[in-house]
């Protein structure tokens, strides 16, 4: 298959939900409002590491309050996420629990009638707390043998012993690295340190839950993964899954903050349940802030090269601080290495990366998934190394990267297939060109106060987590289209949209193939009673694997139309050929060569249903089976304030590999919002925890965690997007994915125009103005790269003797 | 526990429609000014105070007044900034308190707040306390004494006592703020570093030059976020004084600034890159001031 002429693909078309987004019309899980309807407040603690003696809930009682506490909740071990298979899905949560690990930690919850009269009565609780150690780095923890955070936690049926409050591990080795090192000319060694970025979603995860009459759920909540959703709901509370209706509402944002089923949702169905009326939570930002961020990793990376740039080997060492929780530190172990496998070739390779729990938030998924932590080593090496070696970083790149027949892992080891679309050439070579790569100059040359420097990055993400064997990750879409008895078509999925506009393209692709015209394509309201399973919207598998099985259905569905035509037109099937007539504004049936022998789909629809033949309707789950790269590269240049350490971003170039370019605008929209966040963890987000009391040092407000503006940005004469001609065979009429790509290369990049224009490499984000300042200073006593600052007993490498004895 | 979502303290508010009334009701326990509300409802919202009566003063007309004449510009407590952003003779006589409102805050926080209030909230970091500083700004200070209204003008300089602390004792508001025209071949600019465009300042500076033929013959620099209170940094005031500027030499003057500095690190930035910064800052903010002062474009010589 390759490329063809579409009606509806790579071209605009106002959003299906665009009117609704715009006037304030659509419905959000806090806009969502029911009749009796309570409000729920959740009570968090106070403290870091503590368990609860007692606990007194009259005073909130006779305000006429419901109150849950852990004794009100399903005794039960689990695990928030249900994307992993269960073998390597580790269980720690319970809905509540007599033990606080975390400042912020959901301890109890109360609903009333108003929401004022919930807080009041929150207020009102009494609760007496036996204060247990705290540890609030990775280094702490380790070192504790007692009081550890969590003593034990569940591997399916397996209760796991934790040691040293380390959460899990995992190690891979191919070939030999000693001797790979031993070929090196030369090597580079860093440790690189990434930020505990906050999602900020702009709407704090909410959730409504009605108890209904059948002892059932209906729950709307805010979150990625309807089904997975309602399994967790069934499975925890015991009721039978045809009772558990989880409804699609347009998240308020998501970020990965909801690939999980975040706690708030459980709580609210056992709010629900208990007051036996429906329930309603929006939590405050101030407790949405503790409840999820991204993984922050601390890693020595150690790579080496012969003289004509091929790499020989390569170790990493990575040490996770998870928080309070697992939510799925043990596949995020796994893609640490994956997405470093699959930047570059290297025959040689070592990994072990180590996850440990902290009393603080519990860190999970982020755009990127780990790709922007890693993808901040690997390309900083990738151009240390270039440089030693005296070659130009687009060079060393294009020689060294994993392209067209090599083999991507598209989530840790068990998730591989091969590379059947590259445009990484064309996305280096044109985007160099448009920045003016070749006019750049070393940091040498750069002189004055405010100094410009130009820098890249590449990288990517993969589309979905499929592949031909499946791995540790589950990953499949069912969906169901009709053909309606006017010629237009509903789809119903239970596919999530993020913001990006993912069933808008499953329209597109619907209506391309069907051959109708797009807006009599509409995308049915979903809830997990009338849809069939979907992993959930992650992995920025969206358009490829969601779009992938919708267009999948249609086809069959097509079958089915089509089948229906041929009894009308009298020609066989194969002769039948479909194509929106815009000026009927309806899609026709017609047979090839003899296009004067046609019919409306609406009139095939309607004489199907007059002679009883049926509708033109089919459902069905679809696995995609590769995970195809969706490759970016991003030319960045700056300028630096060598006086305050402020930088500017002026200019900006990206180049996006997603295949056949569904929503071209929309796509846009990704690049310019992953860039966004990518910059905000160059150079600022992060959350820090005051050692003592355990607390958030910004104290949860949005005054201290900034995040760039408007004004901070570029403007679109300066930033220019643009995509490869690439056609993925695998992929829904050629198309792979964007989102998280959009964001992966771009903290690298903007690290590597600081360097041009500074000539010191930062190691550790976000890169401060303060940092700039210091390392510019420093740089005077002659040292060129800025490292995380190092307590002396807090190594990698002390920390992973420590843990030898495992 | 509080919630920034619902306010669970009780309190009383009115919304007074007379100077008289207000001043009245602020003589209560736990009575507070209510003017745009910016500070103050976050203040209540994370439990940092707990008033009793909350007085509107948006609604008093006296209190609403903006004059400029006879050489004295006169905000009254109750006006709002996006008024006062780009209003001409602010804009023309003292641009460096324009610069300073339009720096704060976003369109929706300038709507509803005053000037009174940043300085009546007394942060260190108050964007228009600097500008005003160096205009030699006075606050009018106003107390019912029986039944008759009394009035005191302080200096602006004397007004802070310390992070969050003013002169101002119970039963007492600010109703307006003063300014004097500035003096012929006299200039001034404000300058700011904060963490992102809209953000809170890490430091902040005024600095205000009077000028004869090339030498400057005062300078007046406050700078605030270095200090409990915006501090006027006379180290730097006095080097500059009789100065023929130079690059070389105002950034040796400037440089003396963290002798009158004694700033603290915390969630915004630390104490270090305060003091470095604040003398760039306060250099940067030379060159503007000098020009408006008419100065020639000052080289590197
Ligand atoms: C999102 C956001 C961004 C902000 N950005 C900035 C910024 O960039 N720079 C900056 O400086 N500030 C900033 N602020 C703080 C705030 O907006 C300003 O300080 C504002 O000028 C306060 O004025 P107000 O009228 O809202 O004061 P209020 O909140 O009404 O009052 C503040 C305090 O002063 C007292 N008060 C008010 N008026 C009087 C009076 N006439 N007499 C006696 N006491 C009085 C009140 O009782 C209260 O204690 C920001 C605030 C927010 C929420």
């Amino acid at each position: 298959m390759e490329k063809r002429d579409y009606h509806y693909l790579g071209k605009d078309f106002p959003r299906k939900d665009g009117f609704a987004r715009v006037t304030g019309k659509e419905v959000y899980p806090s806009d969502v409002a029911l009749n009796g309807m309570f409000f729920g407040k959740i009570l968090r603690s106070p403290h870091p590491h503590a368990k609860i003696k007692s606990i007194d809930t009259s005073e909130a009682e006779k305000m006429g309050a419901v109150c849950i506490t852990y004794r009100d909740v399903p005794d039960k071990y689990f695990n928030v996420r249900l994307v992993s298979v269960p073998r390597s899905t580790y269980m720690d949560w319970q809905i509540l629990s007599n033990k606080v690990r975390q400042v912020g930690e959901p301890f109890a919850a109360v609903a009333a009638e108003t929401e004022e009269l919930a807080q009041r009565a929150a207020e009102s609780v009494k609760v007496e707390w036996e204060i247990l150690p705290s540890y609030l780095n990775t280094e702490d923890a380790m070192n504790a043998t007692e009081n550890l955070i969590h003593d034990h936690v569940y591997l399916e049926d397996e209760k796991i012993e934790i040691k040293n409050n380390i959460a899990c591990m995992r190690e891979l080795t191919e070939g030999d690295v000693t001797a790979g090192f031993k070929e090196a000319d030369v090597i580079v060694e860093n440790e690189f340190v990434t930020p505990r970025v906050y999602h900020c979603q702009l709407e704090p995860r909410s959730s409504v839950c009605k108890p209904e009459p059948d002892g059932g759920v209906t729950v709307w909540p805010s979150t990625q993964a309807l089904h997975n959703t309602r399994i967790l709901i069934g499975e925890l509370f015991d009721i039978p899954l045809n009772k558990v209706n989880v409804v699609r509402v347009t998240g308020g944002g998501h970020f990965g903050s909801g690939i999980h089923t975040n706690r708030v949702i459980l709580i609210n169905v056992a709010l629900a349940l208990k007051a036996g009326t429906p329930v309603k939570i929006i939590p405050d930002r101030e407790g949405d802030i503790y409840e999820h961020c991204r993984y922050p990793v601390r890693y020595t990376l150690k790579v080496g090269a012969k003289k004509d740039g091929t790499l020989v080997a390569g170790e990493m060492k990575a040490l996770v601080d998870i928080g309070s929780h697992h939510i799925q530190a043990f596949a995020f172990l796994g893609v640490l290495v994956g997405w470093w496998h699959s930047l570059y070739r290297c025959k040689n390779l070592k990994y072990k990366g180590i996850a440990v729990y902290t009393n603080k938030a519990p860190s999970c998924a982020m755009q990127g998934y780990g790709a922007p932590q890693v993808t901040f080593g690997v390309e900083t090496t990738m151009s240390m190394l270039a440089e030693k070696l005296g070659m130009d970083y687009l060079e060393f790149r294009l020689k060294n990267y994993v392209g067209l027949g090599e083999t991507f892992w598209g989530q840790g080891p068990t998730v591989r297939s091969t590379i059947r679309s590259d445009g990484v050439e064309e996305l280096i070579t044109r985007g160099a060109e448009l920045i003016g790569w070749n006019n750049r100059q070393p940091p040498e040359k750069k002189t004055g106060r405010y100094r410009r420097g130009i820098g890249m990055a590449r990288g990517f993400h993969t589309s979905g987590t499929g592949a031909p064997v499946p791995g540790e990750v589950k990953d499949y879409t069912t969906a169901m289209v009709k053909i309606n008895e006017d010629g237009s078509v509903d789809v119903l999925t239970s596919l999530m949209d993020q913001g990006g506009g993912t069933l808008d393209a499953a329209a597109k692709l619907v209506a391309e193939e069907l051959g109708v015209p797009f807006d009599k394509v509409g995308i049915s309201p979903a809830d997990t009673r009338s849809t069939g399973y979907d992993v959930c919207t992650h992995a920025t598998r969206g358009v490829y694997c969601g779009g992938g099985a919708v267009l999948e259905v249609a086809r069959k569905a097509k079958e089915v139309l089509l089948e229906y035509a041929s009894r009308i037109l009298e020609a066989p099937v194969h002769a039948l050929k479909t194509r929106p007539d815009l000026e009927r504004e309806q899609g026709e049936v017609y047979v090839d060569g003899m296009e004067e022998k046609s019919i409306t789909i609406a009139e095939v629809a309607q004489t199907a249903m007059n002679n009883d033949w049926g509708t033109a309707i089919f459902a069905k789950s679809h696995r995609m089976i590769a995970c195809p790269p969706a490759f970016t590269t991003f030319f960045v240049e700056v300028e630096v304030d060598t006086e305050t350490g402020r930088v500017t971003i002026e200019r900006v170039v990206a180049g996006s590999d997603a295949g056949v370019v569904i929503n071209p605008s929309l796509a846009r929209g990704q690049i310019h919002g992953g860039f966004y966040r990518g910059a905000g963890m160059a150079l600022l987000e992060d959350t820090h925890y005051d050692e003592k009391t355990g607390r958030l040092t910004n104290l949860g407000l949005l005054t201290d965690y900034k995040m760039l503006g408007p004004e901070d940005l570029p403007d679109e004469e300066h930033f220019q997007t643009f995509f490869a001609n690439t056609y993925e065979p695998t992929g829904p009429m050629g198309a792979k994915g964007i989102g998280e790509a959009a964001l992966n290369p771009v903290p690298a990049a903007v690290a590597s125009a600081i360097q041009n224009a500074t000539g010191i490499w930062f190691t550790k984000l976000p890169i401060l103005p303060e940092d700039i300042v210091k390392a510019l200073r420093q740089k005077k006593e002659g040292i060129a790269t800025f490292e995380p600052e190092k307590d002396k007993n807090h190594t990698i490498e002390r920390e992973f003797l420590k843990i030898r004895s495992f | 526990m509080s919630s920034s979502r619902i306010i669970t303290q009780d309190f009383d508010y009115i919304k007074a429609v007379s100077l008289g009334e207000a001043l009245e009701s602020l003589a209560k326990d736990g009575a507070r000014v209510f003017a745009g509300g910016t500070d103050l409802l976050n203040k209540i919202k994370t439990a940092r105070d707990n008033p009793k009566l909350l007085v509107d003063i948006t609604g008093i007309e006296e209190l609403k007044g903006f004059s400029f004449s006879e050489g004295c510009l006169l905000i009254g407590a109750a006006v709002r900034l996006s008024f006062l952003e780009d209003e001409k003779v602010i804009t023309e006589r003292y641009p460096a308190l324009h610069e300073a409102i339009k720096s704060l805050g976003s369109v929706q926080i300038r709507n509803m707040a005053t000037l009174a209030g940043n300085l009546c909230n007394a942060s260190p970091i108050a964007d228009t306390a600097p500008p005003l500083m160096v205009y030699d700004a006075e606050v009018e200070i106003s107390r019912l004494h029986n039944t008759r209204i009394e009035k005191r003008i302080i200096s602006l300089k004397d007004f802070f006592t310390g992070p969050g602390q003013t002169v101002l004792q119970k039963g007492e508001m600010v109703t307006g703020v003063r300014v004097p025209e500035p003096m012929a071949s006299s200039g001034a600019a404000f300058g700011k570093i904060a963490r992102v465009t809209m953000d809170l300042a890490k430091v902040n500076c005024a600095v205000w030059l009077k000028r004869e033929e090339a030498v400057v013959a005062e300078a007046r620099i406050a700078v605030g976020g270095a200090a409990p209170v915006p501090v006027r940094v006379e180290k730097v005031e006095k080097a500059l004084a009789g100065m023929r500027p130079s690059s070389k030499r105002i950034s040796q003057a400037a440089a003396l600034v963290g002798e009158n500095l004694s700033p603290i690190s915390d969630v915004r930035s630390t104490a270090k890159y305060r003091t470095d910064t604040a003398s760039v800052l306060i250099r940067d903010t030379f060159f503007p001031a000098w020009k408006r002062s008419g100065g020639e474009e000052i080289t590197d010589e």
